[in-house]
């Protein structure tokens, strides 16, 4: 016991989080509804820090709007209600009085198709510093940084000024991931990030996410299984709105719980 | 051999058939299509070329001076006549109404797609439809009997002013930009308004940095779009202008449009004469106006994007 408390005091702060297996958010008995349609029904689970959560099922299971609760960008859709938790640092994201606009800015979100601003490549970063206020002479660097770390930076610095929409499919959602890094999140969302790529593109962007990961904790919604054993440490499977089963992904894939987790990746339905 | 047979089907089925009667129903509809295209075409060509012939008479047949003609400011019927007051006036009111209505229009749109939807679709909506649909005598006897008096009593001058029609006319364009504006922001993808949601852009920061530069061609067509009609507005704007044949001073100074001048002065001329031809070479600048307006369009709408 003495021992145990002696390293942990002798360790850097960041290295005792890895540890303690304390999650970043923990989702509580989460349902979302659309008007009458129960999209999802009753999700408890963990979202570790600095790891890979991959939420996988078949299309319409509800793993997409669970990912849009997390930053509450379903609040743009008039008829969704929540009930539930999702505890962030003490608090509860879902309550009214959290300020979407910041948790936004914490909680950062790249979408299926690349969805670049149609302006120059540059500005698509900068755009998003200035959501946060942040005054033009700061942002040189910041627009440099983000675009290295989402592993974009050589393929664009001599073109900062063209269009974005100039870029391959691939390059666009790399500069989708800059973007939101930039605004220095905590957590970033992404909301099947490959599916409108091609093959080589998807394993740039898979390849990103892992490195990603030694700073950010990332969510990801995948259609795509073998995506999800490839980049992600936990894994929910969710079907018709619940959750079915939640775990170790080696462990889930490998050696799944329950029956209609096997049968799904096993490829028995899609 | 039954192989021999499939092929023969197939063949059947897709090699051009030489049925007459599929023929003759494509030739029926191509020459309808055809012929309501050509129409058009020919409408359009036979009013420039016959507005040209009139509009032109006063420079050739009567030998006046095209460049006095646009640039004096008397107007008496006589070939020393020039049309830079109306010309002035119809410019004044087009922009000055642009300026009134641009602004309410192009917010109004905003409310009614990014704000207030439901509302927007059920409220707005009807309202901007029974707009459009007002006749335009109908907007000139308010603007007499509400907007005119007004004026005269508030801001001073007779009430008959280019303010006047500059209120007038800017409310007969304002449906024409609200809905063309209205568009043009419904149109724009859901994607880019998620990306600036995503990344914790408040409402109004989505809808100024990213709703409304993505938008921004297709708004300034509907702009021009609102200015081609007030250009082209007679009725309204000749009952509270005030038609008077010279250059306003103020806003609040009477005024006259190259329409209001041909629909007050064209009954008081004969057929042939000198004042009867310069009306005529009004209606051609007009023409060439809106020509003018629709090039504005075609190359202010081809700049979508970046």
């Amino acid at each position: 016991m003495d021992m145990v408390e002696n390293n942990m005091k002798t360790k850097p702060l960041d290295k005792s989080k890895e540890i303690n297996s304390v999650p970043l958010l923990q989702l509580d008995e989460l349902s979302v509804y659309y008007g009458e349609n129960h999209a999802v029904k009753n999700v408890s689970m963990p979202i570790e820090e600095n790891k890979v959560t991959a939420f996988i099922g078949p299309s319409g299971c509800g793993k997409s709007t669970l990912l849009r609760t997390i930053n509450r960008m379903n609040d743009q859709i008039s008829i969704a209600r929540y009930e539930g938790n999702i505890e962030y640092e003490g608090l509860n994201l879902l309550e009214k009085n959290i300020d979407v606009v910041a948790l936004r800015k914490e909680i950062g979100m790249v979408f299926q198709e690349p969805n670049p601003f149609p302006k120059p490549i540059k500005e698509n970063i900068t755009h998003a510093l200035k959501f946060m206020g942040m005054k033009k002479k700061d942002m040189e660097e910041v627009v440099e940084n983000s675009l290295k770390q989402a592993a974009i930076w050589d393929e664009v610095k001599d073109r900062l000024k063209s269009s974005a929409l100039s870029l391959s499919g691939g390059q666009q959602q790399r500069l989708c991931i800059a973007r939101a890094l930039a605004l220095k999140p905590r957590v970033l969302l992404l909301d099947e990030p490959t599916s409108a790529l091609d093959p080589i593109s998807s394993a740039k962007v898979e390849d990103l996410i892992i490195e990603l990961k030694k700073h950010y904790t990332i969510v990801i919604v995948t259609h795509n299984m073998e995506q999800a054993a490839r980049i992600s440490d936990n894994t929910a499977f969710m079907y018709n709105g619940d959750l079915v089963e939640f775990g170790n992904t080696s462990q889930l894939f490998t050696n799944p719980k329950e029956k209609r987790t096997e049968d799904y990746i096993s490829g028995k339905f899609s | 051999m039954s192989k021999a047979q499939n092929n023969e089907a197939v063949t059947h089925r897709l090699l051009k058939k030489n049925r007459s009667s599929a023929k003759r129903n494509e030739r029926t509809g191509k020459i309808i299509v055809f012929t309501s295209a050509a129409i058009i075409i020919a409408a359009t060509i036979a009013i420039t070329l016959f507005l040209g012939y009139k509009g032109l008479k006063t420079f050739f047949v009567f030998d006046i001076d095209i460049w006095n003609f646009l640039t004096s400011t008397t107007w008496d019927g006589t070939s020393e006549s020039g049309a830079f007051s109306f010309i002035f006036g119809s410019f004044a009111v087009t922009f000055l109404a642009a300026l009134f209505a641009a602004p309410i229009g192009i917010g109004s749109a905003i409310f009614m797609t990014e704000i207030a939807k439901k509302w927007g679709q059920k409220v707005l909506q009807p309202v901007i439809e029974i707009l459009v649909g007002i006749p335009s005598v109908v907007y000139g006897l308010i603007g007499v009997t509400v907007i005119v008096p007004l004026i005269r009593n508030h801001i001073g001058g007779l009430g008959f002013s280019l303010l006047a029609g500059m209120i007038v006319v800017g409310v007969m364009i304002l449906p024409t930009i609200t809905s063309i504006s209205a568009d043009a922001i419904k149109a724009i993808p859901i994607d880019i308004k998620d990306a600036a949601y995503g990344l914790g852009a408040t409402r109004w920061q989505t809808i100024y940095k990213v709703i409304i530069p993505a938008a921004l061609p297709s708004l300034m067509t509907a702009i021009v779009f609102g200015m081609a009609r007030a250009f082209g507005e007679a009725l309204a704007i000749q009952m509270v202008i005030g038609n008077v044949k010279g250059l306003p001073d103020s806003i609040t100074d009477q005024a006259a449009t190259l329409t209001s001048i041909i629909t007050l002065d064209m009954p008081h001329t004969t057929y042939g004469s000198v004042h009867n031809s310069l009306l005529w070479s009004l209606g051609l600048i007009l023409l060439v106006m809106s020509y003018v307006f629709i090039i504005i369009i075609r190359v202010v709408s081809s700049r979508r994007k970046i």
